[in-house]
């Protein structure tokens, strides 16, 4: 069964045309924008998230409506559709200029997360509204799931910046968790050929080293985010800044242990080692640099940051030597 | 000449991924533990002018996704489901039809020590084919044995294991003995990334009902916050009829106002006896009927002893 016969028939089709060119339009205009502000004088945290709460609540349940409206026949009279598709753009209205009360000052992280959310919420709530018209019931209910989804995925979202770096700092820790253990099968497997092949034996030697300098990113990434969680705060500017320069960093590290990681399997290319073993050192350097000028860094981390400083040293130097 | 081949393999690898990456734009990420190279084989098998499955080191399949993101920013939602043992199903066909497809391979397998249990596995009581010499095994697990005819007779059915649990070596042991496979294994379908979105499995399974559901928890939280002000709304207005009317027989019962709807509750407040009987003869009536229903199973179960006896008379 599907709600395009009917709505083509009843002549309702301005309602929800108009429904999906709002979406259309907020959505080009949340990634359009350049000119969000810095600044909000008065802006309060609480009422903000408490806001946004209610109009994702209301949104879900007006996604609801039309839902149960369209999924099954008779569907509405054209003047009740109009009520519905209404409904749903005011929805999407006040979402978007509610968008615009959450400000840079908060911290760039912040902002981009939630952005980023945003733009998934409308193309997902694009799509749905194209279901609405041209699917059967089953496309309707998961595009509906979909949204639902989305809402409540809100309540596990950060609401200030140190939030932001736990979570992304969260998600770099386990990819890189997760690269070391991919280096530390191949070290299994290279171990068992490396008895037949001398080749095979520097494969070993070089893979090796390259685990002490990964196995020291997932340290550094470890006790830094123990760090953050514990002394960690978004109240102030500097902190907010912090935060944000570490969580630059922090971003990039992932990237850099998997190309990293890549060279390093059987057959070793020792020119994509060398191409990429001294990019990652320096950035566990740097990374620890940031964490250290940071307000997250206290005397109890002096301990464990020197000795991660002498680590990616000594890695660095033990990979260095058997490549160049 | 092999390690050229890898080399080969290598740079092949990402140029597949990314091929795939432009093909598709709908793809499962699949947890792979416990699927064996042949089960594998067969699930490709299955797939094939379907979906196409990719497996490959995480580290390789994200370099090649941050490689493509330049032609597709939505591939960065990717990057953080590439973690443990996962792969790849894609396909351009219904998204529930190939779900279901790669759910319905799954081939039973023993216990292993050491895994994590997906399901409970209890014993049942039995007779074993096990000799009296392996009555230790029994003991260690705390299993009430007897010999019966010279081989162990398990008394009583035994969880052994529970889901989620960690397989101990005894109970891995014991299961094989049995020639017990308690498990099945196939992929595990954990995202869902369908041109830009990522989506739980679960979504798939969404039926009307559940909106509908949903929607009726808006209606009744709209009525109650409606009754509470005394504001009316369509959604409140059937309830206060209904208490408006409760109240005209409330009045109705301790007055001499008279209408049609308080008739009846009228004469149970004169007589009592007459709310007695009728609220006694349904009871009687399902009471009669079970007796009824028995002797029905009873005589339909005889005429199924039957089985043609009287038809040769």
């Amino acid at each position: 069964m599907t709600s395009t016969g009917c709505l083509a028939s009843c002549d309702c089709l301005q309602a929800p045309r108009l429904f999906t060119e709002h979406i259309q339009c907020a959505l080009d205009q949340v990634k359009g924008e350049t000119n969000w502000k810095a600044e909000i004088g008065d802006f309060n945290a609480g009422i903000f998230w408490t806001k946004q709460d209610s109009i994702l609540n209301l949104l879900q349940k007006e996604v609801n409506k039309l839902s149960v409206s369209y999924s099954s026949k008779p569907f509405p009279k054209c003047k009740d559709a109009e009520k519905l598709f209404d409904g749903g753009t005011k929805c999407v209205l006040t979402l978007v200029s509610s968008i615009y009360h959450l400000p840079l000052q908060q911290g760039q992280m912040l902002f981009e997360r939630w952005h980023r959310f945003y733009e998934v919420l409308l193309t997902t709530l694009l799509r749905y509204s194209t279901t609405l018209l041209n699917s059967d019931t089953q496309s309707i209910a998961q595009s509906t799931g979909a949204i639902w989804e989305l809402c409540s995925a809100v309540n596990n979202m950060p609401k200030d910046n140190k939030s932001s770096l736990v979570e992304k700092q969260k998600q770099v820790l386990e990819l890189v968790n997760d690269a070391l253990f991919e280096l530390e099968e191949a070290k299994k497997t290279c171990s068992s050929e490396s008895s037949e092949e001398s080749s095979s034996q520097y494969d070993h030697s070089i893979l090796i080293a390259g685990i002490g300098l990964v196995k020291t990113a997932k340290i550094l990434l470890h006790k830094s985010l123990k760090s953050i969680q514990l002394n960690g705060h978004s109240e102030t500017a500097q902190q907010v800044t912090d935060a944000d320069t570490l969580g630059d960093v922090i971003d990039k590290t992932s990237e850099t242990v998997d190309d990293f990681a890549v060279s390093l399997y059987s057959p070793v290319s020792v020119v994509e080692v060398r191409r990429t073993f001294k990019p990652l050192a320096n950035h566990l350097s740097s990374l620890l640099a940031v964490f250290r000028e940071s307000h997250f860094c206290t005397e109890q981390d002096v301990q464990w940051t020197t000795l991660l400083e002498n680590a990616i040293s000594h890695n660095d130097n033990k990979v260095s030597a058997l490549v160049t | 000449m092999v390690k050229e081949d890898k080399a080969t393999w290598k740079s092949n690898y990402f140029l597949k991924l990314t091929s795939l990456l432009d093909e598709y734009s709908k793809l499962f990420i699949v947890n792979v533990d416990n699927v064996g190279s042949k089960q594998m084989q067969n699930i490709r098998a299955d797939l094939r002018g379907e979906a196409t499955l990719l497996l490959g080191k995480n580290t390789m399949m994200r370099k090649a996704i941050r490689g493509h993101m330049d032609t597709n920013p939505n591939l960065e939602k990717l990057l953080p489901l590439i973690k443990q043992n996962v792969g790849f199903v894609f396909t351009d066909k219904e998204l529930s039809e190939t779900r279901d497809k790669i759910l319905s391979n799954k081939v039973p397998a023993a216990a292993r020590a050491g895994a994590i249990a997906p399901i409970s596995c209890t014993v049942p009581a039995q007779v074993t084919p096990l000799g009296p010499e392996k009555t230790s095994f029994f003991q260690a697990l705390q299993i009430p044995t007897k010999i019966s005819r010279g081989n162990i007779e398990i008394l009583r059915d035994v969880e052994l294991i529970k889901a989620g649990e960690k397989v101990g070596a005894s109970e891995a042991t014991l299961l094989n003995m049995l020639s017990i496979s308690p498990f099945t294994y196939g992929l595990v379908i954990e995202k869902i990334y369908d041109d830009g979105s990522i989506l739980d499995p679960e979504i798939l399974d969404i039926t009307d009902d559940q909106i509908r559901e949903t929607f009726m928890k808006g209606v009744a939280r709209v009525a109650s916050l409606s009754l509470a002000i005394n504001y009316p709304t369509v959604a409140s207005v059937p309830h206060s009829i209904v208490n408006g009317f409760k109240k005209l027989l409330a009045i109705a019962a301790v007055t001499d106002i008279e209408f049609e709807e308080a008739k009846t509750l009228k004469e149970y407040l004169a007589d009592p006896s007459k709310f007695a009987a009728a609220v006694a003869a349904p009871v009687a009536a399902a009471a009669s009927e079970a007796p009824a229903a028995a002797a029905a199973a009873v005589e339909s179960e005889s005429e199924d002893d039957d089985m043609g006896f009287g038809l040769f008379d």
